[in-house]
């Protein structure tokens, strides 16, 4: 699992264009995104990058087949499906210190006024990335990358849209959410562990 | 006797295409050739022993245990060189080196970096960069330096200049020198195997040919050469594959003592080579 997991980290840091997306991804949604409630503009920040993160690595083995090499390799096709699932964490966790610290040298310079850390933010991106991710690592175990794209895609606009509006003060995806946070995360931890079942079955029934 | 990779009655379709009844063994010790033409059923077999593939019937054993059930201790203990790259291309040599050397519970890093010398190869060139045949070099460092006791290989001489081709022979017959490990490669390149290898197995259109020792074959199947006089329809039917031209006939035939007893003088009869045999028994 370490091997999978050290192999996905490398792949995503030694890319020039996941390089490019760290630095300028941030910059430019200040500067795209005209928040009236800067909170959610702080949670796309961290659900964009998770999520990027997260898929990111999986098309690398979509696309270029490698994932028979990998598969030849001394490791189970379950343990391969339980690292991407599991990377989720990880990549959670990096992106909301690069994010925080990101923001906060932003903010020390004076360019932006927008909070550095936000728990309530945080309660909701967890969930939001558990069921996001649940609906589209299917889709890449199952189907043709070309179709497990539009997938990934559609996914990301829903989060970008819903969260760009209520950053923009509209409380639709609010109401539904905020107030809610631990039943949420329950639903979402359940869809999270069906889809990882059935990603797991997919995968080990799946001809490389 | 035990038996470093057994394959039985092996089956997998597809669409367009049926592996059928696939069976063959191979002894510790032995580099066995896997010969056929393209689209013969030679990649897809190796993908199944490596459970890339998902078998409907039949069984793979290697090293004695289930190819499935024990599929990390087998694979921990096999080298695989494929026909295509499958490694990330913008990691470099010692990046992926040390993604896959993570992977394995024998990897040494010695032997690597001997290869890496041997093979001309800069661990800091991004793989991107490689020419097919470098590539191919790196695919066989990585596989010879973890200590495996089964080398599988798939084309792995297809690209390669007859230096490295030669030297690549050289190697694996060093591997087998050690009597715990053999080697397991298809090839359409049929010169390579009538070096090296101990047993060949002949695969067309996803049916077993042959699978017999090197030897063994190349006594039973002659080539016959003879006048076009010396022709009939029933005749032709005896013959394994058989080319005809104005001036004579040349056919591949595996009972050469009965050809004698029907022809007597008048035909010649030569040795075949593999590839005489693998392309008479294609265009039967």
């Amino acid at each position: 699992m370490t091997g999978l997991i050290k192999k996905d980290l490398m792949l995503v840091f030694s890319s020039t264009w996941e390089k490019i997306f760290l630095i300028f991804y941030i910059p430019l949604m200040l500067f795209v995104i005209e928040a009236s409630q800067t909170e959610w503009l702080y949670f796309i920040l961290i659900s964009s990058y998770s999520y990027l993160l997260c898929i990111t690595s999986f098309t690398y083995d979509v696309k270029g087949n490698t994932d028979r090499m990998i598969n030849s390799l001394p490791v189970s096709r379950k343990e391969v499906v339980l690292c991407r699932y599991m990377e989720l964490i990880i990549y959670f966790i990096f992106s909301i210190i690069y994010v925080g610290i990101y923001l906060w040298i932003i903010n020390m310079l004076g360019l932006y006024n927008i909070g550095y850390f936000n728990i309530s933010m945080i309660k909701i991106a967890f969930p939001t990335l558990l069921i996001s991710t649940a609906v589209v690592f299917p889709f890449y175990l199952k189907f043709e990358p070309r179709i497990a794209q539009i997938a990934y895609m559609a996914v990301y606009m829903g989060i970008f849209l819903v969260a760009s509006n209520s950053a923009g003060g509209n409380g639709l995806f609010s109401n539904l959410i905020v107030g809610k946070e631990i039943s949420t995360t329950v639903i979402a931890l359940i869809i999270w562990i069906i889809s990882l079942i059935l990603s797991i079955k997919l995968y080990e029934n799946k001809d490389l | 006797m035990d038996y470093i990779l057994e394959v039985n009655k092996l089956k997998k379709n597809f669409k367009n295409f049926t592996l059928n009844d696939i069976s063959f063994k191979l002894e510790y010790g032995y580099i066995m050739g896997f010969i056929g033409p393209n689209g013969a059923g030679k990649s897809t077999t190796i993908k199944l022993i490596m459970n890339l593939l998902k078998k409907d019937e039949g069984d793979i054993k290697i090293f004695g245990m289930d190819n499935i059930k024990d599929e990390k201790k087998v694979k921990n203990r096999i080298g695989f060189v494929y026909d295509e790259n499958y490694y990330y291309e913008t990691l470099t040599i010692n990046q992926m080196k040390n993604i896959v050397s993570s992977f394995y519970k024998n990897w040494d890093e010695n032997q690597f970096k001997h290869y890496l010398k041997e093979f001309d190869l800069n661990p800091k060139s991004k793989i991107k960069t490689l020419s097919k045949g470098m590539k191919m070099k790196f695919s066989l460092a990585i596989a010879l330096s973890h200590n495996a006791d089964l080398i599988l290989m798939d084309e792995p001489t297809s690209g390669l200049d007859p230096v490295f081709r030669r030297d690549i022979l050289d190697i694996l017959y060093n591997i087998i020198q050690n009597e715990k490990r053999s080697v397991f490669f298809s090839t359409h390149i049929t010169t390579d195997l009538e070096k090296i290898a101990d047993y060949i197995t002949f695969i067309n259109k996803g049916n077993i040919v042959f699978s017999k020792s090197k030897d063994e074959v190349m006594e039973n199947y002659v080539l016959i050469k003879g006048g076009t006089d010396l022709l009939d329809k029933d005749i032709r039917k005896e013959f394994i594959g058989i080319r005809e031209t104005s001036v004579g006939f040349e056919a591949l035939t595996n009972n050469v003592e009965k050809m004698k007893q029907k022809f007597g003088d008048s035909i010649l009869v030569e040795k075949a080579s593999l590839e005489d045999i693998m392309v008479y028994t294609v265009r039967r």
